[in-house]
């Protein structure tokens, strides 16, 4: 029995030494790579014709624009409206609040929702945005409309 | 001298907390008694700054802003009767976030408590046997998880928000002036539910492993020491969500220690999660550790 605990200690004694000597040539080989540029992805959302949509009621679209990008002494904002993209002039009869979420996909992250303000019809100011790592994350906003379950339209973003 | 090797291999264990992730939280291994003692405590405060993310694709970004987290923490272990032991394990957490829409926040980390038997004795001299204690690991989620802040930036997470258990081997062995130590250990994390103003599904996340290894040289009253781990974590799967990713990391932590008296350690550690390893969907960090431990011989 002691002769097995010997010969087991000695194969594990090797294989711990080859393992240390295989990560002390392993190190670690980052990967750095600037973040992207927010505001210019917000520009090029600008100039798309109606790249974020509804997923039940297609005819819907968002347009962003962010007005304050996330630094450590604020929290960031943008302003978005929604419209029909065949009659954008139009209101849409929006019943309840449309509220707003920051998800993190890869960590299984959901945030606070975010604060919401009016500034005209279907022109809305969102704030307090805080994206709190970086990586890929989605904002989601969810209208309830003309009573049916809420409706959700995801804009993705890498921070 | 062994003896007294054998008082710094108790340092050498794994009491360190390896932050990781943003938000509070991480692994969390069991103090253990390694040596001759009946008991021990310790006293360890920790400065953890975060320095780089890893995306979930791999990329590497510098962190974002300027943040930092402190850890104090208390762990104490028992010799209940022979081969058996006990720990326990309690934390407070103070995060930082600079600027004015940052803050600060303290809380309970979250909390663990331990068994371990000595299932390979150091009864003779082998010159090869190590010392080897199982023990069986229980974090309790005391800590506020980011799955339950209320705050706008997350700035009020100090855990990981998972009850978890995990089963691992410890193993030591003194040679010569050189103390040795390896370690498995396999967890698996508690199925939960999530409700907020927005979402209410169930978080899944699943298993994790860690191993590692350390020596260390005594000379006199000192120790320098050295310790490479690395974990792995499932995703982190809900019904809201199929893109969650594995997280992994290794960690390479250097220290230095002084014995005052036979039964009291200093000792100062650097730990850091850049160096090695492939990591992933993470935030790699840079901790000093300051440790205090008392010891009552039996």
């Amino acid at each position: 029995m002691q002769n097995f605990i010997i010969k087991f200690y000695k194969v594990c004694l090797s294989f711990s030494l080859l393992v240390y000597s295989f990560t002390l040539v392993s190190c670690a080989k980052p990967n750095y790579q600037d973040s992207p540029d927010i505001q210019k992805q917000s520009q090029l959302k600008q100039t798309q014709n109606c790249s974020i949509r509804f997923q039940k009621q297609t005819d819907l679209c968002i347009q962003m624009q962010w007005t304050q990008l996330q630094n450590p002494d604020q929290m960031g904002r943008f302003n978005f409206y929604i419209y029909q993209i065949n009659d954008p002039k139009t209101p849409l009869d929006i019943k309840q609040s449309i509220t707003i979420k920051l998800s993190m996909p890869s960590m299984t992250h959901d945030s606070r929702p975010v604060i919401i303000t009016k500034l005209a019809d279907l022109h809305f100011d969102a704030n307090k945005i805080w994206f709190s790592m970086s990586g890929l994350w989605q904002i989601h906003f969810l209208i309830d409309s003309n009573d049916e379950a809420k409706d959700e339209a995801i804009v993705e973003y890498t921070y | 001298m062994n003896i007294l090797i054998s008082l710094f291999l108790i340092i050498a264990s794994p009491i360190c907390v390896y932050a990781s992730a943003c938000c509070g939280g991480g692994l969390s291994l069991p103090s253990l008694i390694a040596g001759d003692q009946k008991a021990q405590i310790a006293l360890g405060y920790s400065q953890i700054n975060p320095d780089t993310d890893v995306l979930a694709s791999g990329v590497w970004q510098k962190h974002k802003g300027s943040e930092y987290t402190r850890q104090l923490k208390l762990e104490g272990a028992k010799i209940l009767s022979d081969p058996w032991q006990m720990g326990l394990g309690l934390g407070l957490e103070q995060r930082n976030i600079s600027g004015d829409a940052g803050g600060t926040s303290s809380g309970l980390g979250d909390s663990n408590i331990s068994l371990a038997y000595e299932n390979l004795p150091e009864w003779d001299y082998n010159p090869y046997k190590p010392k080897g204690q199982l023990f069986l690991n229980l974090v309790i989620p005391t800590g506020r998880s980011i799955y339950d802040d209320p705050s706008q930036n997350s700035l009020d997470s100090h855990g990981r928000g998972f009850w978890s258990i995990s089963l691992g081997q410890y193993l030591s062995k003194i040679i010569f002036n050189w103390d040795t130590f390896a370690l498995l250990e396999v967890h698996h994390s508690f199925e939960r539910s999530f409700q907020s103003t927005l979402s209410n599904y169930d978080l899944k996340p699943g298993n994790g492993l860690s191993w590692g290894f350390g020596a260390g040289y005594n000379i006199q009253n000192w120790r320098i020491g050295s310790s490479f781990i690395w974990n792995y974590e499932d995703p982190i799967e809900s019904s809201q969500n199929s893109s969650a990713s594995l997280q992994r990391w290794a960690s390479l932590q250097t220290s230095l220690a002084y014995l005052l008296e036979n039964d009291q350690t200093l000792s100062l550690s650097y730990s850091n999660q850049l160096l090695f390893g492939s990591p992933l969907n993470t935030t790699l960090n840079q901790i000093v550790t300051f440790n205090y431990q008392k010891r009552w011989m039996r």
